[in-house]
């Protein structure tokens, strides 16, 4: 597992924040932007004060800014590429909720737990995304967030909209994300367990031949 | 042709894609090219110079020589590719694309031959080519004989970039009437043919909405789409989640004899071209032309070529960019008004006979290359 500093992503109320959502990440079929965009024309159009911020850079991007302008969300939604590690903290001190798409791509290929949404957690957001991968260990539907199954856009946007319009909500379920992710995830809880291995490799060397 | 003095014609194009390979086949086969070179480097090899297979070697070190001697694999090859040129007594090289052309101004000049360049697409309009090349287009358009386009969408582009009026010829591809012989497309179930790669500025993922938005009012269509590319998954991903897994077909890459076979079946031909955020536009879409050629009415963008390839309300129906909403009637509307799409696609195969046949097109080409060697 890896880990993140829970003291740089310090936790904001997410509840006080307009309903901004954010995804960050590459623009690839695994992490499926162009689904997200879908669940948020539903979201706009039921909640015209929604903002989507999609931080990253990718083959898909351009093709996103296309699509984002014929669905008419254009106006808001924003592609802002990839921002650095201090860019993106401040735009998620600034968000509602956390996206992200995950998905199989018809690759095979399919991520592990992503950096961006332990950080997201821990700044306190609540996360939307899906049933894949190491996110099912991370968050926990209905507590931290919610998960959707894989391509299933309509369902993204009805929890994105829950969250866009419930404040307190979002703020509950976003400080249960960031208590989890303290609790699991933290660089401290990932060292610790790095500093047990390699303890217990130094104290085993005599058994092995190097 | 007889009775002209028969010319030498020299035609050098890079290994691109399948598709583009169509019309530069064509070219060779069609103009009984003396000479060609079908696998020259093209500007996707960065940084490397271009030179005939002899000395390639010398490409794959000369970067690492030293300044003086850097150049002399370069200059080894424009001296080979100019011997070559004296040797076969070439009186005119065709170039196709712009980069290619580039590449062939020494070698041309040097030799004492005339060049032509044969702009496609992406050379006429893509940001990092036309930056790779600002200083390169404006020697080509100087020391070129002549310079075809394939669209006045694109004539004006090239206009802009300072090529000169009286050496700009505009002609557009042809397609083989014979390989595409004519379906009555009112006699076709509501099948939407969609063919070409699935890259940006063909927006394969803004067919595939307004086709979703189009079903509401003609539920029994069906999307099929023939092509390869890096947005295919993205494109299968969006299908599935949008539901339509039983309504669209994503086939991969299809050889031509498919592609007209499925042109047979269909109602209509689809595509959404747009331009990509590259600047990167269409010249004049091949697949368009073929497509018309078989009696198939197009729905397509107001983009690059394709506004005089396909008349609106005459052999077509034509939506601005990204207009999707507009594409989703269309489609519905030939969809479910058989008899339109079978007016539309019949005066649509009469647009092409007449304009765009393979051998208007070879003529043209034919003239272009004669008057540019100077033996009219």
């Amino acid at each position: 597992l890896c880990g993140v500093d829970t003291e740089y992503f310090r936790p904001i109320e997410a509840g006080r924040n307009p309903p901004v959502f954010v995804a960050v990440g590459r623009f690839v079929e695994k992490k499926a932007p162009h689904i997200t965009l879908l669940a948020f024309r539903e979201v706009w159009a039921e909640l015209p004060a929604a903002r989507l911020i999609m931080i990253g850079d990718g083959v898909l991007l351009d093709a996103c800014k296309q699509l984002a302008q014929s669905l008419g969300i254009a106006s808001a939604v924003q592609f802002p590429g990839p921002l650095n590690a201090s860019a993106v903290r401040d735009t998620l001190q600034q968000a509602r909720v956390f996206v992200q798409h995950s998905v199989t791509a018809p690759s095979g290929d399919s991520e592990g737990t992503a950096i961006s949404l332990l950080e997201a957690a821990a700044t306190g957001l609540p996360v939307v995304s899906t049933w894949h991968g190491g996110i099912q260990d991370t968050m926990v539907h209905g507590q931290t967030g919610f998960l959707v199954e894989e391509l299933d856009f309509r369902a993204m946007a009805k929890h994105m909209l829950s969250l866009g319009s419930d404040p307190e909500r979002a703020t509950s379920m976003g400080q249960c994300a960031r208590q989890r992710v303290v609790t699991t995830y933290s660089m401290n809880r990932s060292i610790e367990g790095l500093h047990r291995i390699l303890t217990h490799a130094v104290e085993s060397r005599g058994s092995h031949p190097l | 042709m007889s009775g002209e003095p028969k010319m030498k014609i020299c035609v050098v194009s890079p290994s691109q894609n399948a598709y583009s390979e169509t019309f530069i086949r064509a070219h060779i086969d069609e103009l009984n090219a003396v000479a060609v070179f079908e696998d020259w480097p093209y500007y996707e090899h960065a940084g490397r110079r271009i030179v005939p297979r002899p000395w390639r070697v010398g490409v794959h070190i000369g970067p690492r020589l030293p300044v003086l001697l850097r150049s002399v694999p370069e200059r080894l090859a424009v001296r080979s590719v100019a011997g070559f040129l004296r040797r076969k007594r070439i009186d005119v090289v065709l170039a196709e694309y712009g980069p290619t052309a580039v590449d062939l101004i020494d070698p041309c000049r040097v030799a004492g031959v005339p060049l032509v360049a044969h702009f496609h697409g992406c050379d006429a309009y893509h940001r990092d080519i036309l930056k790779q090349h600002a200083e390169s287009y404006p020697r080509l358009f100087a020391a070129a004989a002549g310079v075809i386009v394939v669209s006045r969408d694109m004539e004006r582009q090239l206009l802009g970039l300072g090529a000169a009026p009286e050496r700009l010829f505009c002609n557009p591809c042809g397609v083989d009437l014979e390989a595409f012989s004519a379906t009555d497309a009112s006699a076709n179930e509501p099948i939407f043919l969609a063919v070409g790669r699935f890259v940006e500025k063909k927006a394969p993922y803004l067919t595939l909405l307004a086709f979703e938005r189009a079903l509401a009012a003609c539920p029994g269509a069906r999307l099929i789409y023939a092509g390869d590319g890096d947005m295919l998954g993205a494109c299968r991903q969006m299908a599935g989640a949008l539901g339509l897994s039983g309504q669209v077909e994503f086939l991969g890459h299809r050889s031509h004899a498919e592609v007209a076979a499925l042109m047979r079946k269909a109602r209509a031909f689809v595509q959404h071209s747009a331009v990509a955020s590259s600047g990167d536009r269409e010249g004049t879409p091949v697949a368009i032309l073929e497509a018309a050629a078989s009696g198939l009415p197009v729905i397509a963008t107001r983009h690059a070529g394709i506004p005089e390839a396909v008349i609106h309300g005459e052999t077509g129906l034509l939506v601005d960019e990204l207009d999707i909403e507009a594409m989703a009637e269309h489609i519905a509307v030939l969809a479910t008004d058989a008899g339109l799409a079978g007016a539309l696609g019949r005066r649509a195969r009469q647009h092409i006979r007449v304009n765009y046949s393979m051998a208007k097109s070879v003529q043209g080409l034919n003239t272009i290359l004669r008057k540019a060697s100077g033996l009219v």
